[in-house]
């Protein structure tokens, strides 16, 4: 009985406007209520996210528990609602580090020769497309995994669909920063495609 | 980069689709790439260098994502617990509002609630006491409570249901599900490894891993133990694959009460132990407790 299962949720990969998190508290609904609304969101962006640090499915889930419960607190404290999913990025992305340099580092990621094994091709494209297909992704990510780890970090919270504003709080660095490393690693990847 | 003749630099024409700019910055960029091709097709071209990779990274990940629902279920539950004891209900509100101004009186209150609290609580310990009491001499639930765990289905038909499907894997019921199980049925003192953490409608039926499918069984403390409802489980799937009994009638009798469900199968009143079901009640054991063994090497979650 397998226990783990592709997700059906339909997400946007970039920043849209029902996405907005919210930045003033909502007369009549209850904190929890808000709480869940933004797990709804984030979940599976922010498990992906402490995966891509190095975490297991495991300690990922537990993750996610206590930035939720985190956020909770936060909110029910009065703390700034200022850029909401930045801090929920930052407070997963300091447990991932937290979990993940507290133990033996764990092989979360696929070995690179299966990874895209069941990657959904189009299947108009023949046979030869596809396999350039699978070769070209397999570069892409071969070459994120050989930046260096703030570059992955700022590319990764981007693939998530955060804005720069957001990936500068969730990693504590200044926005030109955050543009300076995306377009370092860009360049990177365009040489490989 | 601010020469008009010159273009863009890629960092600008990142923070620009972000809107990160100021609003001077930002419409003199907009000038600019409303007269320059090669800075739109720069731009373009930023954009979906970094949306293939996003495509990558979420396919590679994206397969291996845990369900979200029982995560979401112990979120819901853990904020529950916390609401209720971090919110001042109305009456204590309203008695406090009746004090205003007159501290001896809001203190001899405040000492009257307190007794009053305790006293409750003290009934409320016995209640724990009792329930943890029966859980420790092995009385625990024969039957899930139906407001906790009514039993939880994904879309899935017969012939679904009877195709051979991969051989069982271990089953990961996270720790912190386990937990949230035996906090909402009292049990939180109970050995773990007494009880199954079983479904109430077995995923073979189409249950999910939902916590309201989810409640804590004991295994061999009474004739109706986990084991025997593994015998239900089985002999309800072989029912629907020769076609004698329809998938949601079987999902609907285990969840509303299996222990009718066997008798009613079985046609009988006490549960089937011939020797082949003992040896495979042997042979089982050690693999639930592996599991649990797996469970109890991940972090608490709750306390």
């Amino acid at each position: 009985m397998p226990v783990l299962m592709r997700d059906s949720t339909i997400e946007l990969p970039y920043p849209s406007a029902t996405d907005a998190p919210l930045s003033a508290a909502v007369p009549g609904i209850p904190i929890e209520e808000e709480v869940m609304l933004l797990f709804d969101q984030l979940r599976n962006r922010l498990l992906r996210y402490v995966l891509s640090l190095g975490v297991c499915a495991h300690d990922g889930e537990d993750i996610i528990q206590e930035v939720f419960l985190s956020l909770f607190r936060h909110l029910q404290l009065g703390r700034s609602r200022a850029n909401l999913r930045g801090w929920v990025f930052r407070v997963a992305h300091n447990l991932a580090l937290k979990y993940r340099n507290g133990k033996r580092r764990q092989q979360v990621r696929m070995d690179p020769d299966s990874s895209l094994v069941e990657i959904h091709l189009d299947p108009a494209t023949n046979p030869e497309e596809q396999l350039a297909e699978i070769q070209r992704q397999r570069r892409l990510l071969a070459i994120v995994r050989a930046l260096p780890e703030q570059d992955q970090w700022c590319l990764y919270l981007r693939a998530e669909g955060l804005r720069y504003r957001e990936i500068a709080r969730a990693l504590e660095m200044s926005l030109g920063a955050v543009s300076n490393s995306l377009a370092r690693s860009i360049a990177r990847l365009e040489r490989a495609g | 980069m601010r020469n008009e003749d010159r273009h863009l630099s890629d960092e600008e024409l990142l923070l620009a689709s972000d809107l990160e700019l100021s609003p001077r910055r930002e419409a003199e960029i907009l000038s600019h790439l409303a007269a320059c091709e090669a800075c739109r097709a720069r731009r373009d071209k930023l954009s979906s260098v970094v949306s293939d990779f996003g495509r990558a990274h979420r396919e590679e990940l994206g397969t291996g994502l845990p369900s979200v629902a029982s995560s979401r279920a112990v979120l819901q539950a853990q904020l529950a617990a916390l609401s209720s004891k971090s919110k001042p209900s109305g009456w204590q509100h309203q008695i406090a509002n009746l004090f205003v101004g007159n501290r001896w009186a809001y203190v001899a209150a405040v000492l009257l609630i307190a007794a009053l609290g305790l006293r409750l609580l003290s009934r409320d310990m016995l209640q724990r006491d009792s329930r943890s009491l029966a859980a420790a001499s092995n009385a625990g639930p024969l039957l899930p409570e139906p407001n906790l765990t009514p039993g939880a289905t994904r879309p899935i038909n017969a012939t679904q249901v009877c195709t051979p499907g991969p051989p069982d894997q271990m089953a990961t019921i996270p720790m912190a599900v386990r937990q949230a199980v035996f906090h909402e049925y009292g049990m939180d003192g109970s050995q773990p490894r007494e009880y199954e953490v079983d479904h109430l409608i077995t995923p073979e039926l189409g249950g999910t891993d939902d916590i309201r499918n989810l409640w804590p069984e004991p295994y061999a403390t009474t004739e109706w133990n986990a084991h025997v409802k593994d015998e239900l489980e089985n002999r309800l799937r072989q029912l629907v694959c020769q076609g004698k009994l329809d998938l949601p009638t079987a999902q609907r009798d285990i969840a509303t009460n299996w222990i009718s469900a066997y008798r009613k199968y079985f046609h009988t009143d006490k549960p089937l132990s011939d020797v082949s079901n003992l040896r495979w009640a042997e042979e089982r054991r050690p693999v639930d407790e592996a599991r649990m063994q797996y469970a109890l090497l991940t972090p608490m979650m709750l306390h």
